[in-house]
């Protein structure tokens, strides 16, 4: 259990703090000295008795289908992202980490993920013309800065270009984006730090009630993105569409604190 | 061979994490019903933690410990991080649902490890064992179990110590489980 020093009480003492309560920064540092002290002790021995005692007097609790949703999105976007396909753009190769989600949010409703379909990945230029002359009611507006509608402060990436195209009738439409910087990642891992967010206001739920219409995540530094978009939730007359950057899988609610583009119909 | 789901998660088997969740996500959901402070903040943390478990996942080591108690481990360390950084576990539920969850009997159900924790607890004496359930189970703070019990704090901090202690030997002379590692 350790080295050529007895091991010390004070070290079964803050292992088992740390079991069950944490420590503090202090505490971790003491923490720390005394396990580089003593090299042969398993750090993790008392955490694993306090998980042990867990499992044996807790009871499982149903997962809610929703919650499973949204760790399978998270999961979608953190795992194996060798094996996972490229999603369409038009100028530069986009990869989010191969997987295109559309997620849909209503206050306390669903996010889901979005598979795909016939504008789902590898969605062009093309793609989006062909969809507007196919939707009569087919709507477009262009990107602006998401200033802070309070303060009228500018958004974390402002200069964001493209538009919106959206066919309330479709229940769909595509974003086109230019400008908008690479998602980030963490340097250590690699994996995703932050993910963009869609959200749609519908004119007739009010500003309240935004709707989450895509997930993305942006690996290309420069190009056009062209991403689908299709909500879980019926629109009935899209009003506003804004990006903001959210943790990886998204949110359900977003207090809208990093804003990118925004775009109004009719604006 | 056959792997673990974490091992195929690992790996990048793309139906593992769905399994994994519909395994675990039940386990996880209650450790972060239990120790959150309320559904919304059990939500974020399960998240968190399933992420902590994706990362993880390659580190897992089926001679150290189970895959449920690998899993409960990483919740566990999340979910006390969480309440720590929050600084508004106390109080969020009364004494009494403690003393309500303190008299569940054990589920033993979860496996040889889960077992082997119930039979350690139950040789502890019953003040002892009332202890690590408050802090374990119930996630209570030393001066709430201090505050719940009349315990001095040392006795408190004592009786949680040794009975961890004696879980980890009964843990760690089972002979599959002998080595170290960690989650």
């Amino acid at each position: 259990m350790s080295g050529a020093d007895p091991r010390p009480d004070r070290l079964d003492d803050l292992l088992a703090a740390r079991a069950v309560e944490g420590l503090s920064p202090a505490e971790r540092d003491e923490l720390a000295a005394l396990l580089a002290a003593h090299p042969g002790t398993d750090a993790d021995e008392l955490d694993r008795a306090a998980a042990a005692i867990d499992l044996a007097l807790a009871k499982d609790e149903a997962l809610p289908a929703l919650l499973r949703e949204r760790l399978l999105a998270d999961a979608r976007l953190r795992i194996a992202p060798a094996q996972q396909t490229s999603a369409g753009r038009s100028g530069a190769r986009f990869a989010l980490a191969g997987w295109l989600a559309a997620a849909a949010c209503l206050l306390l409703a669903a996010i889901a993920w979005w598979p795909g379909g016939p504008a789902g990945r590898g969605a062009t230029g093309a793609d989006v013309e062909a969809f507007a002359r196919a939707h009569a009611d087919t709507v477009r507006a262009a990107w602006g800065d998401f200033n802070d509608l309070a303060t009228g402060a500018p958004p974390e990436f402002p200069g964001v270009k493209g538009e919106v195209v959206w066919s309330d009738s479709a229940q769909r439409g595509f974003m086109r984006l230019t400008g908008l910087p690479a998602s980030a990642r963490d340097p250590g891992s690699g994996e995703l730090a932050d993910v963009y967010q869609l959200w749609i206001v519908d004119g007739t739920r009010g500003l309240g009630q935004r709707i989450s219409g895509a997930i993305f995540a942006n690996d290309a530094a420069s190009g056009e993105l062209i991403i689908p978009i299709e909500p879980r939730l019926r629109v009935n007359a899209a009003a506003v569409f804004a990006v903001t950057v959210e943790r990886p899988g998204g949110v359900w609610v977003s207090d809208m604190s990093r804003r990118v583009c925004l775009a109004a119909v009719g604006g | 061979m056959t792997s673990s789901i974490l091992q195929r998660v690992a790996l990048g088997d793309p139906g593992a994490p769905a399994e994994c969740i519909d395994r675990y996500g039940g386990l996880v959901w209650s450790l972060a019903r239990r120790l959150s402070p309320g559904p919304a903040d059990a939500e974020d943390a399960t998240q968190e933690i399933f992420l902590d478990v994706w990362r993880s996942a390659a580190r897992f080591d089926p001679a150290v410990a189970s895959e449920a108690t690998f899993i409960a481990t990483i919740a566990r360390r999340r979910l006390i991080d969480r309440r720590r950084s929050a600084q508004r576990h106390q109080g969020t539920r009364p004494i009494e649902d403690h003393a309500a969850i303190a008299n569940d009997p054990p589920a033993v159900e979860r496996g040889e490890e889960a077992a082997a924790a119930a039979r350690a607890l139950a040789q502890l004496p019953p003040e002892q064992q009332r202890v690590i359930q408050l802090s374990i189970h119930a996630g209570l703070s030393h001066e709430q179990i201090v505050r719940a019990t009349g315990l001095p704090l040392g006795t408190v901090k004592t009786h949680i110590r040794r009975g961890l202690m004696r879980v980890r030997d009964s843990l760690s002379s089972r002979p599959s489980l002998a080595a170290g590692g960690r989650p």
